[in-house]
């Protein structure tokens, strides 16, 4: 009984972590009933308007309600960040997974690569793909996966190294299962937990990097309501209109601190059972 | 030792080759023709044509390629089509700006970092938390949002530091040996300009600082008091050593390896793309500015280099700081 409140307090931040990113996915799905206006609606009788109780987070240059841009802006960033992921740690759980499994000049080779990956400053590499394809979110996405895979290939790497030496994938092997159902099967579900946890905290950092190619005119484009791009957007007009910067850029905040709590919660429990 | 520092720069080639084919990929994906770009909007079609035959864009892939790398092998990296200037002169000229901003940078990052990570290590358990939470505060913060911040507080509220640039117009440093400012100023004894460009680079510092400061705190304090359980530190104490020296002398020189790792990578993380933003921002005339201005005009000479140059010291840094761990602690051999 007396260890009841300590366990209270452990889960807290769990619980605060998954309430958060809960609430920003909610958002996100929700934002065409929740923006009071439409994110797009131009109306220059009421531009550069402060935070008042008609536009709550003021409005932009052009008399748009700052509170509906940053409310779709969380659907542009989380589907970013999803999107990035998703394809990151497919193509380096397959490059890793494919490294750790088969060894010898698979691994040597598929290793190799991603080290010319990993030496590249990350966002340099980012930007000049970003560029080369031309700008706008889909090709951020691309440019973003493209760089963000390398870590993940590593991680995967390690981690099959460990699981495939275990009696069970042994046993499978001596059964006659083929090295791809081993894979599926046994190594890859054991291999989760800790890449899953870190992959939560990504998001948050994926849609921050996403803000700045944005900021840099390299991600969104105007008028699309991406956070970063607001922030760029405004740029002209942010230091008499001090709402246009802070909005945003707490938005930024929120979406990344909220990730990182439940990442880090997810890899104490992840990390700390292995 | 001498055998593995060797085997590491052998490395180095294959990897800086893989990272100029990479490059070069990218850079030749681009769908805008670079010939009718630096042609310009006037120019007619045979104009076009004789252009791109003297850029050497209507020879195959392979070709472009391997001129490349002639040009690199050479000291010739292009042409920037923007500056109209050498790449490798445009090149020499912002550099220093940047390598300026990023040495101080480190600098204060050292000289507040340690100390405080020193300081939350020989203090309660719960300040832990509180750095704890500011490191994923801080790295939660996009880098130009807090720049621009602090030109908003500290320009246009406070006046206190001038928003943009490396100097004012009237502040003039007659000559420029170095480049580095700071250390012309020292060099030509023109203080007077000291004040100004200090005052100029306060928030661009300040803002690649702030970034990274309670992360390098609490490396160094996570890395203290692993080093302070140890038997040695128990010895040391109980011969009657100061707390103090104890820490100084002992514990510190030995914890330094991790956190050597940590300020390299901060190295890194800072010319890997937080110095291009905070240039961008306080319009900080070095390489971070002219890459990105590169990479908005799509001048795809500047861009190929520029990220090859960054790419051959974020490698370099991590391979000194691979070195550094044979000084630092005699026990890592390879």
């Amino acid at each position: 009984m007396r260890s009841q409140p300590r366990r209270r307090k452990k889960e807290t931040l769990l619980i605060i972590g998954f309430g958060l990113c809960g609430a920003l996915a909610l958002i996100a799905i929700l934002a065409p009933i929740i923006a009071p206006y439409d994110p797009l609606q131009i109306n220059f009788a009421d531009r550069l308007s402060p935070p008042t109780q008609k536009h709550l987070f003021g409005t932009d240059s052009l008399g748009r309600d700052l509170l509906s841009r940053i409310i779709h802006g969380s659907r542009i960033s989380l589907r970013l960040g999803f999107t990035v992921l998703g394809v990151a740690a497919s193509l380096g759980g397959v490059i890793g997974a494919l490294s750790g499994f088969y060894g010898g000049w698979v691994d040597s080779l598929l290793m190799r690569t991603t080290d010319v990956f990993f030496a590249f400053p990350f966002l340099i590499l980012a930007m000049a793909i970003s560029a080369s394809l031309g700008a706008g979110v889909n090709n951020a996405i691309i440019a973003l996966a493209a760089v963000w895979w390398t870590p993940y290939a590593r991680l995967f790497r390690g981690q099959v190294l460990t699981v495939r030496r275990q009696e069970y994938v042994e046993a499978a092997n001596a059964l006659g299962m083929s090295d791809l159902r081993i894979m599926l099967r046994h190594i890859l579900p054991n291999c989760f937990g800790p890449i899953f946890a870190r992959a939560t905290t990504d998001i948050g950092y994926i849609i921050l990097e996403g803000a700045t190619l944005g900021f840099v005119g390299l991600g969104a484009q105007p008028p699309t309501p991406e956070w970063g791009t607001l922030i760029s957007d405004g740029r002209l007009h942010l230091m008499t209109s001090w709402w246009l910067l802070i909005f945003p850029g707490i938005s930024i905040f929120a979406a990344v601190v909220s990730f990182s709590i439940l990442g880090d919660e997810l890899q104490r429990r992840f990390v700390h059972r292995i | 030792m001498a055998q593995f520092i060797i085997k590491r720069i052998l490395f180095l080639f294959p990897i800086i080759l893989g990272v100029t084919f990479i490059t070069f990929i990218i850079t030749h994906v681009i769908p805008a023709d670079p010939a009718q770009l630096a042609a310009g909007l006037r120019a007619g079609p045979e104009q076009v044509e004789q252009l791109r035959k003297n850029m050497g864009l209507d020879k195959p892939l392979y070709t472009q390629y391997v001129r490349y790398l002639k040009g690199l092998a050479t000291g010739d990296f292009g042409t920037s089509m923007r500056t109209r200037q050498p790449v490798l002169q445009d090149i020499l000229l912002y550099f220093p700006a940047t390598a300026e901003l990023t040495l101080v940078t480190m600098i204060i990052l050292v000289l507040l970092g340690i100390p405080l990570g020193v300081f939350t290590a020989t203090t309660r358990r719960s300040v832990d938390v509180v750095v704890r939470a500011l490191s994923v505060g801080a790295s939660a913060l996009p880098g130009f949002w807090v720049a621009l911040v602090l030109q908003f507080v500290f320009f246009y509220k406070l006046r206190l530091f001038p928003a943009l640039g490396r100097i004012s117009s009237e502040a003039l440093i007659s000559s420029h040996p170095t480049h580095f400012y700071l250390l012309d100023i020292i060099l030509t004894g023109n203080y007077r300009a000291l004040a100004d460009v200090l005052a100029h680079m306060a928030m661009p510092v300040a803002t690649l600082v702030l970034g990274r400061l309670s992360i390098v705190a609490r490396m160094t304090r996570a890395s203290l008091l692993q080093e302070l359980q140890l038997d040695y530190v128990r010895t040391a104490r109980s011969k009657g050593m100061s707390e103090a020296r104890v820490i100084v002398k002992h514990a510190l020189r030995n914890s330094l390896v991790p956190i050597v790792t940590e300020l390299g990578l901060h190295l890194g993380w800072l010319l890997g793309g937080a110095v291009f933003v905070v240039e961008l921002v306080f319009s900080w005339p070095g390489l971070g500015l002219y890459a990105i201005k590169s990479i908005l005009a799509l001048d795809y000479m500047p861009i190929m280099t520029t990220t090859l140059i960054m790419t051959v010291l974020f490698v370099l840094i991590n391979l000194l700081v691979d070195i550094s761990y044979t000084f630092l602690n005699p026990k890592i051999r390879y």
